[in-house]
């Protein structure tokens, strides 16, 4: 029941993910960040498996820090995308893969364009203008194909996003306790205080 | 004789701290046949001399100084081609896995430092004699454009604007000084690698068949490609530099 | 020496490990490497082999390296040997990052290096690292200047100011008598300042020839360009100028 949801718009790139943990019928925790910086210009947020999530998304970024220091040198969204894909394509096809579903959100300052990665725990990755994982998408695509422009400010998409997370508390049957917004552009990741 | 003792084993260091194993390596590569790269600004060229052993053997088949790694790399070897065969191989393998994983090319630098680690490793670990080859890598990335390296037995790796390796080295590193600007184009740089090539060749003439020739430069829609030309380009381009006819000049003069 | 240097992590009679001995003359050929703590920061500089003209400095591998975010890392001694142990010290911190959280201390650092260079003067069919390393930084959420020192032998140790490679001695003597431990360099400037000054001990050809790099509290690592250093290396020059014409003035009047 988490909330994953991505936009992007323009010059950048708008990430949403839920706050509340939740196990069983209990809310466990309602401030809770699902994502992790990959580098400075490349966010991950995820959802899955309890535990599998962290784990996976902590290694990825190690993996990513690593190459950044050995090389000087960040990667692009996009290969970085591809390293997370080729991950869990490897790990589909051990004894426990890992259960996790990811969506990465980066500015590719080489070509000075936002970039946003749909990737399951089956190994697809596709680029999308917007994507969500879970039950999100159902009730926020109508709002998306309706409102999305390309072209977008990053201050509109903020609204098309209040939107949305408005239609999840209007129709969600579950409190998922409000969202985490961060926003990757080419200044780097920055949280979004009061939505 | 002071040293034997210490040159058996690669993985010894001398008691002034050197590695005989691979002082004996470079010294095998000074006399393979050189190999020169020259970075344009619009372009890399890789010049090789192989040396001819007899008239019989099949020239135009293949290849044996220069060799690509990638859709952005090639290498010029000089030294022991079997070893050197084994390293292009690993390297052809690694530049793909790093397509496979980041859907982009390898940058160069990454794969010259991959190549030298492991030539390192034979420097180390016991049992193992080091690789006899050094290269000169031909590369082009996104990142830093057009990109000059050479790595030796070593394992150590440098980048340059112009460099030459194996036989006569110091003498074509001397012409290459002289003659290198910042600022020269593929053009000239194609009749600079000639130039120094059959200045620096221990053969009375530079002969089509002697040299290998390759050029890394951006074509239509800025895509970077590589040539490796045939004997008959080589000896047009021989031709045009000058040098077939001056070698007939030079022929005759050593006949007086 | 009869036999007691040939298999690697073997005694002498008297007590000699003579491999991890000759490895430490592999350190003295090496080009030199200074570490020096200031108040409020760490500079590490190292002599940088002489540049030849055409080398190209944009992609020729530096000295000093990032290890992580808040390390540095500079070594005399075997080029390719150092590049290993960096690699495997950049992903041990990043592992302990992953399994702890905390970035790695300097401290725990230098010891997990000098544990790998212990490991290979006692294992088989390996040599040791022909590498002295010098490591600088300040742990997370610190603000106290650290810098270790590694040897070949696995042996490691805190300085406040420290050299290795060749000419070590007399850089070393340089820093003995010009750094006061009870008042190192007030900033960033002065540290510096008198890193440049103790390598000019050693490296004749100036700017071009250094390697600056700066670390301080919140991974602030800065690498200075050759300008920057060259306005060091000028100011030191012309304070030497200064200092010998004042000499000569107050023996003027002395000797008549």
């Amino acid at each position: 029941m988490d909330i994953i949801l991505g936009i992007k718009v323009k010059d950048s790139v708008i990430l949403a993910t839920s706050k509340a943990v939740t196990r069983g019928i209990s809310v466990l925790k309602d401030d809770d960040d699902k994502s992790r910086e990959l580098s400075t210009h490349t966010l991950m947020t995820f959802t899955g498996e309890a535990g599998d999530t962290v784990q996976f998304a902590e290694y990825i970024q190690a993996n990513i820090q690593l190459h950044d220091i050995r090389e000087n040198y960040e990667l692009s969204p996009n290969a970085v995308s591809s390293f997370v894909r080729q991950e869990l394509a490897k790990s589909l096809r051990t004894r426990k893969p890992f259960q996790v579903n990811v969506l990465i959100g980066g500015y590719d300052i080489k070509t000075e364009s936002p970039e946003l990665y749909q990737i399951d725990y089956l190994g697809t990755k596709v680029s999308l203008p917007y994507a969500a994982h879970g039950y999100s998408g159902f009730y926020t695509f109508s709002l998306l194909d309706h409102h999305y422009r390309s072209d977008m400010t990053t201050e509109d998409g903020l609204k098309l996003l209040k939107l949305c997370i408005e239609e999840l508390e209007r129709r969600m049957p579950v409190d998922f306790k409000g969202v985490i917004v961060k926003i990757v552009d080419k200044e780097g990741i920055r949280v979004v205080d009061d939505l | 004789m002071g040293s034997r003792r210490y040159d058996s084993r690669t993985t010894i260091f001398s008691p002034e701290g050197r590695l005989y194993q691979v002082e004996y390596a470079l010294e095998s590569i000074s006399h393979a046949g050189t190999a020169i790269g020259i970075m344009a600004e619009d372009g890399i060229v890789l010049a090789a001399e192989r040396k001819v052993t007899s008239t019989l053997l099949e020239q135009d088949t293949s290849t044996e100084k220069l060799y690509k790694l990638n859709d952005n790399i090639t290498v010029a070897v000089a030294g022991l081609t079997a070893d050197a065969e084994i390293l292009i191989n690993t390297a052809r393998v690694f530049a793909q896995n790093y397509l496979q994983t980041y859907n982009e090319d390898i940058p160069v630098e990454v794969l010259v430092r991959k190549l030298s680690d492991i030539k390192q490793g034979y420097t180390q670990h016991g049992g193992l004699r080091p690789f006899g080859v050094s290269f000169i890598y031909a590369g082009y990335d996104e990142r830093l454009g057009y990109q000059l390296f050479t790595s030796n037995p070593s394992g150590n790796y440098t980048g340059w604007k112009a460099i030459s390796v194996g036989a006569n080295t110091s003498a074509a590193q001397t012409l290459l000084q002289m003659e290198f600007k910042d600022d020269i184009k593929l053009e000239g740089a194609i009749e600079l690698a000639l130039k120094t090539l059959s200045k620096t060749t221990d053969s009375s003439a530079l002969t089509y068949d002697r040299v290998e020739f390759a050029t890394i430069k951006k074509g239509e829609n800025n895509k970077v490609y590589q040539k490796i030309y045939k004997p008959e380009e080589i000896k047009q381009l021989l031709s045009k530099a000058g040098i077939t006819k001056k070698s007939e000049d030079g022929e005759d003069t050593a006949m007086n | 020496m009869s036999g007691y240097d040939r298999a690697l992590s073997i005694f002498s009679p008297d007590g000699h490990i003579f491999q991890v001995e000759y490895a430490l003359e592999a350190v003295k050929r090496g080009t030199c490497s200074v570490g020096i703590k200031g108040e409020d920061c760490v500079v590490l500089g190292c002599e940088r082999r002489s540049t030849l003209k055409l080398q190209d400095t944009r992609i020729t591998p530096s000295k000093i390296s990032k290890i992580d975010n808040h390390i540095i890392l500079s070594f005399s001694g075997l080029n390719a040997d150092s590049r290993i142990l960096i690699e495997k010290a950049r992903i041990e911190a990043q592992s302990h990052k992953l399994t702890l959280e905390d970035p790695v201390s300097i401290e725990y650092l230098t010891r997990y290096i000098a544990g790998v260079q212990q490991r290979y003067t006692q294992s088989g069919g390996v040599r040791p690292f022909g590498v002295s390393t010098l490591i600088a930084g300040f742990d997370p959420n610190d603000n106290k200047p650290r810098l270790y020192q590694t040897e070949p032998s696995g042996i490691y140790s805190s300085w406040t100011a420290q050299t290795i490679g060749r000419n070590s001695k007399t850089v070393r003597e340089f820093l003995e008598n010009n750094y006061n431990k009870d008042e190192p360099p007030k900033n960033k400037e002065e540290c510096i300042k008198l890193t440049v000054k103790s390598l000019l001990e050693v490296v004749q050809t100036g700017a071009k020839n250094i390697e600056i790099t700066v670390v301080r509290p919140n991974n602030d690592i800065i690498t200075l360009d050759n300008d920057e250093i060259d306005k060091y290396v000028q100011e030191i020059e012309q304070e030497k100028k200064q200092q010998q014409e004042e000499d000569k003035k107050k023996k003027k009047p002395s000797s008549t």
